[in-house]
């Protein structure tokens, strides 16, 4: 080797011979195949060349594991409560040099900062993980499939793969659920079946390919530990409603309109106002739906008014249209659908009844 | 009126037990029943709205509003007379009843406050006009006996009290003005009552609650009170009072009485007798009762045998006869009545208006 060594310097024509399968990519020469090196000498003797004598090297190129996590969108998941579908988005990257499975999981912390700012103070129910099988980026449902991993994501493939779950429907405004996912390097193996989990190569190098666990460290593992996670968040956007119900007598039989009181026989107004709170989400159709009391009687001549405002010196409701409905038989219920109701808005539905 | 109307007061009072029984059906299906005075005063009304609505495309947890509204009191009641007649009355009378019936139409458990007045000479009622009063009257109410209200006057068992005590709402309570009617009074005098009933809080039993008061200005979040009650005769609409009139009708007997006589024999002449000593006489006393006036019961007839005669007790005495519309004499009748101490004593049971009983006996002249 030192003859050799020195002739490869003086002549300078050390030549790599790479194996067919050694694409040059980021990823870098593929794991397990061979680089042979081969020196070539020539020489003379007494003036007359000599046959040229060869000499080879092979090197078994080994693997090298890595892998990353992104949560494409940096962003937390806006929510509703009760979403059946909730879904989060992770691209994961098979940076190593040889095509592996990588098991996924999903773990959810208890507290602590959210990915996106804010504090964890909920978990999502049930999350799954769903790989994106027509590689399209987004989730839809019946077509990307629950799959617990990664089959044989090639080196330098990513694919997106979704956290699938529910959330609480008595989660409020502004709550956060942090998801971790992640992603464990396995042997490929079979296709359509989850290869082990890797181990990496202890002690010196082997002639055969060995085992380098290169990652970085994630969200919650460590570097170098053949794992990588990230997280998102799932952030709540509830609409803050709430409604209030107040009523007051229009009419009396004794007093008529002036000082009415709730004595049998009079029309009494009942008054709903439905207000979504700043800084939640928009309600959609709100219906109203109000059972009355078996003491009164719909006042079908006046009707049943939705989509009205509150008066600001009676507090009583006005305006509106008179588009809800009444069904009996005696005494019956008003129901009524509002228009979206955006937060900071109040609107209201009313009617009349007669007091028996 | 008076007794007369006992079978129509049974009807009320059946009615009313009906009712009573409905309500108690009723009680048993909701806190407040229906009836015809309305929803029971400050019993609450629970009115609950629900609204659903979606975040996206979610359904959210319904959210609900719940509206407690207190029933206001409506004050009403009525009083009327059941018969919308005259009470007839005898002069003289004592325990002259006349009848009202005081009905709690408000939606509340009340007192009421019962007061009566004479009135004035003038007013007039049911065809008369009031010329007199009556000479004392006390208000009585419809006592429970075995837990039944009959609706008719029972001296001793209904008492006298100046109200009815916790009336429920849509029931009533018979009232009875129980007069002394002056004696002299002549047929068709008339006597006017009114009497007036007050709304009083109820609640405690055996006990006149105070007046109750009706609530100024907006309605409030308790339980108001409205006076509802319309305008009784003498008393103005939504004062919390109603009243309503009898009158007592005296219904008096003008007795007239005639006296004759009439020589029936005498021991000389066999035809066309004289009035000769031993002649036979007949006294015919004819007792006429005026049309239009009440039934004379009970009149006694005396009458002292002169000295000069002798009673015929072998003839006897004919009470309750009439008089031959040819002869004008006395006939018919039956034996009846007593000679004592000189004196023919006989009792006509009854004399009709607009006609004419007799007593007839027969002396000897002495």
């Amino acid at each position: 080797m030192r003859v050799a060594a020195r002739i490869a310097a003086g002549s300078g024509a050390l030549c790599l011979a790479l194996t067919a399968a050694g694409t040059a990519q980021a990823a870098g020469t593929t794991a397990g195949s061979t680089v042979v090196n081969t020196v070539s000498v020539d020489y003379s003797v007494g003036g007359i060349a000599q046959t040229a004598v060869n000499a080879s090297n092979s090197i078994v190129v080994d693997r090298r594991v890595t892998l990353t996590i992104v949560e494409p969108g940096n962003a937390a998941t806006s929510v509703s409560p009760g979403q059946t579908t909730a879904v989060t988005t992770f691209l994961v990257t098979n940076t190593s040099n040889a095509p592996l499975d990588f098991g996924l999981t999903v773990a959810q912390p208890i507290g602590g900062p959210g990915a996106h700012g804010g504090t964890d103070n909920f978990d999502a129910g049930a999350p799954a993980t769903f790989i994106d099988s027509n590689a399209n980026g987004v989730y839809d449902a019946g077509t990307d499939l629950a799959a617990a991993f990664l089959d044989e994501l090639a080196a330098d493939a990513s694919r997106t793969v979704f956290i699938v779950s529910g959330v609480p429907i008595a989660r409020i405004n502004g709550d956060i659920a942090v998801v971790t996912l992640t992603a464990t390097a396995r042997e490929a193996g079979a296709a359509g079946a989850q290869g082990i989990v890797l181990t990496q190569t202890s002690g010196a190098n082997t002639a055969a390919m060995d085992t380098v666990f290169a990652d970085g460290a994630g969200a919650t593992d460590a570097a170098r530990d053949g794992q990588f996670s990230a997280r998102d968040d799932y952030l709540v956007s509830a609409a803050l409603l709430s409604v209030v119900k107040t009523s007051r007598p229009i009419s009396d039989p004794a007093n008529g309109a002036a000082n009415p009181k709730n004595i049998p026989g009079a029309t009494i107004e009942y008054c709903i106002q439905v207000t979504n709170a700043s800084g939640g989400a928009t309600a959609v159709a709100p219906t109203v739906t109000d059972p009355l009391p078996a003491q009164t009687g719909f006042n079908a001549g006046f009707g049943v008014f939705v989509d009205g405002t509150i008066n600001a010196t009676t507090g009583f409701c006005e305006g509106g249209t008179a588009t809800g409905s009444f069904v009996g038989p005696a005494p019956g219920t008003v129901t009524g659908t509002l228009a979206n109701l955006a937060p900071g808005a109040t609107r209201t539905l009313y009617f009349r009844a007669t007091l028996n | 009126m008076g007794i007369a109307f006992a079978s129509i007061w049974g009807l009320n009072m059946i009615r009313n037990n009906l009712l009573a029984t409905a309500g108690v059906v009723a009680l048993g299906l909701t806190a407040a029943p229906a009836f015809a005075a309305g929803t029971a005063a400050n019993s609450n009304i629970v009115n609950t709205a629900t609204v659903n609505y979606q975040v996206g495309s979610t359904p959210q947890t319904q959210i609900t509003a719940s509206n407690t509204l207190v029933v206001d009191r409506k004050v009403s009641m009525t009083v009327t007379e059941p018969g919308n007649a005259a009470t007839s009355v005898s002069p003289g009378q004592t325990g002259a009843v006349t009848n009202f019936l005081v009905a709690n139409t408000s939606n509340a458990t009340l007192d009421f406050g019962l007061s009566a007045v004479d009135a004035a000479n003038g007013t007039t009622l049911h065809g008369g006009t009031d010329n007199f009063n009556v000479s004392s009257f006390k208000i009585h109410v419809d006592t429970a006996q075995g837990g039944v209200f009959n609706g008719t006057y029972d001296p001793g068992i209904d008492v006298e009290t100046a109200f009815v005590d916790e009336l429920a709402a849509d029931t009533s309570r018979a009232v009875f003005i129980v007069a002394t009617i002056p004696a002299g009074r002549a047929n068709g005098d008339d006597a006017v009552i009114t009497l007036t009933t007050q709304a009083r809080e109820g609640g405690t039993a055996a006990a006149q609650g105070a007046v109750v008061a009706q609530t100024t200005g907006a309605n409030t979040a308790g339980m108001d009170t409205v006076f509802a009650d319309t305008a009784g005769v003498t008393d103005a609409a939504r004062d919390g009072q109603f009243s309503a009139r009898d009158d007592y009708s005296v219904s008096a007997a003008t007795l007239s009485v005639t006296k004759v006589s009439r020589v029936i024999s005498d021991p000389i002449n066999s035809t066309n007798p004289k009035m000769i000593p031993g002649a036979v006489v007949e006294y015919c006393i004819q007792v006429a009762n005026a049309a239009g006036g009440a039934d004379a019961n009970t009149v006694v007839v005396s009458d002292a045998v002169p000295a000069q005669t002798t009673y015929d007790s072998t003839y006897g005495i004919f009470v309750g006869g009439n008089v031959n519309g040819t002869t004008g004499f006395c006939e018919a009748g039956t034996a009846g009545g007593s000679f004592a101490s000189n004196t023919v004593t006989g009792t006509i049971a009854s004399v009709p208006a607009n006609s004419t009983r007799t007593l007839y006996f027969r002396v000897a002249i002495n």
